[in-house]
């Protein structure tokens, strides 16, 4: 298994295998790296799912690759110029396997917006078995995503380890709640941002998990 | 004549003796202290990343940093460093296991002005004081307090509450669960969220300047002067909507748009500035200033 710094070292080689610019040294690491090569094969797994969604392919919004980019930046994937405060830190090594569980949740709240911005005005969400079917994949990526998170997770501040665990039974009450209410007001804008908005919470909370997890190492 | 003064009688020294020694008993004992002065440049750049503990920061105008930290566990260290224009104040875990209590570590920082500050301070509490360079805040449980700032101001929290009072620039917080309030400030620009806490406002609006708060279930309140300029849009899907402005023209729920189930759209005088104040279940409650 090759550490966490070598796998940063190929961050950049990691962006331009996924636009189509792959090189013979990061082919050769992934082949010997068993967590990039689980990153790879989720990430491309995602983004497989959100080009069938929509008729073109993904394009993520501006708030959604910024929150993946600040967050790849925080792992020490990509350098951020300015907010780099965990990338200078030599005890913060990367964990590209929970990283890239992150960006996945990222990448599900992101694919919700590209369908809602997909659909018609008029369209009903449980008449649209597509986008119903796509949801529910989502949803077991979410969850997969956070079991994966759940089992690497270890608090030590008990405050803040029942914040964590009560705001995420909140998110997952919301994701409930918002999802019946854009049942029932299928033409609901605003059902929807809250929808997304709920995604988003959860992601958000995982991504802190993670982040104290590496920063408290 | 000649003037006597009383000399303190032994019994008034011993008092003295006594409240000296019961003020330093009183006092928190940290058995590890440090303090170092780092001179910088213009817009220096100070780090900060704290478990646990409370954070104080201020400004004065002196070209320099003053690190104070104070943590009463050997099993941490704080450690203050100097790269280029950049401080890095940071706290080390020494050992694998390390207590919450263990990992306390406080903090009294003076800065120049115009210096940028990125804070990670996970609990315990975060005051920010006259600060005008661009401050980044992220906590879990910690409330953060900002007062008489500029810039670009961004918070991030779980649980913490946070109060922001005459603050100017842009303002973005995010909390899951903590209450918000801004007050008496003059931000160009506001973006709040919180999931369950509730939002109170009670600031300008600048003319273009833009407002967005919004909650899951927590209310939102808002004061505006009759005079003040803006154009209200609000939308709450379940949760009720007290209105006190007189918005021309005050209508409900733009056909123009399904975003609303229940809300309002009009301006209050020249409506200038954008107000978006959403909820999915709390109450709205725009009332105006006694």
């Amino acid at each position: 298994m090759i550490s966490g710094t070598e796998c940063a070292c190929f961050a950049g080689d990691f962006e331009n295998w996924m636009d189509g610019r792959r090189s013979a040294a990061f082919a050769e690491h992934l082949a010997g790296c068993e967590a990039c090569r689980v990153a790879l094969t989720e990430t491309e797994a995602i983004c497989a799912e959100a080009t069938k969604l929509g008729n073109e392919p993904w394009e993520p919004s501006p708030r959604i690759w910024l929150s993946l980019k600040a967050q790849l930046a925080a792992e020490g994937i990509i350098r951020a110029p300015r907010w780099n405060w965990r990338a200078i830190s030599a005890r913060s090594l990367p964990r590209p396997a929970l990283a890239f569980a992150y960006a996945a949740v990222l990448l599900v709240a992101g694919v919700l917006v590209i369908s809602k911005a997909n659909q018609t005005e008029h369209a009903a969400w449980d008449k649209e078995p597509e986008v119903a079917s796509s949801a529910a994949v989502y949803n077991t990526q979410l969850t997969s995503t956070e079991d994966q998170t759940m089992l690497a997770w270890s608090e030590p501040d008990p405050e803040i380890a029942a914040a964590i665990k009560t705001d995420l039974s909140l998110a997952d009450e919301h994701i409930s709640l918002c999802q019946q209410t854009v049942r029932e007001q299928p033409q609901s804008e605003l059902a929807r941002d809250y929808l997304n908005d709920a995604y988003q919470q959860k992601a958000e909370l995982l991504a802190t998990m993670v982040e104290r997890g590496v920063n408290l190492q | 004549m000649k003037c006597t003064f009383p000399v303190p009688s032994i019994s008034v020294r011993a008092l003295h003796f006594v409240s000296i020694a019961l003020l330093l008993a009183a006092a928190p004992s940290f058995a590890n202290h440090l303090e170092k002065h780092f001179p910088v440049q213009a817009h220096p750049v100070v780090v900060i990343h704290n478990p646990s503990g409370r954070l104080t920061i201020q400004s004065w105008s002196k070209a320099e940093v003053q690190v104070v930290a104070d943590h009463a566990s050997d099993e941490i260290a704080v450690d203050a460093m100097q790269k280029g224009n950049m401080i890095d104040v940071r706290t080390r875990l020494l050992a694998q296991s390390v207590s919450p209590d263990q990992l306390r570590a406080d903090y009294a920082l003076i800065v120049p002005e115009d210096a940028e500050l990125q804070i990670h301070n996970d609990s315990g509490a975060v005051q920010v004081v006259r600060v005008v360079g661009d401050t980044a805040v992220e906590t879990a449980t910690a409330p953060v307090v900002m007062e008489d700032m500029g810039g670009h101001l961004s918070v991030k929290t779980i649980g913490g509450a946070v109060e922001c009072t005459r603050c100017s620039g842009r303002l973005e917080v995010f909390s899951f669960t903590g209450n918000l309030r801004l007050l008496q400030s003059h931000n160009s620009s506001v973006r709040a969220f919180t999931a369950n806490g509730s939002i109170f406002f009670d600031s300008d609006f600048l003319p273009n300047g833009l407002y967005m708060l919004r909650t899951f279930s927590g209310s939102i309140a808002v004061l505006f002067s009759p005079g003040d300029s803006f154009t209200l849009q609000t939308g709450s899907l379940r949760g009720a909507i007290n209105n006190e402005a007189r918005l021309t023209p005050s209508v409900r729920a733009p056909a123009r748009s399904s975003r609303f189930a229940s809300g309002m759209f009009g301006s209050n005088t020249q409506g200038s500035a954008r107000v978006e104040v959403t909820s999915f279940d709390g109450t709205i409650n725009i009332r105006k200033r006694e």
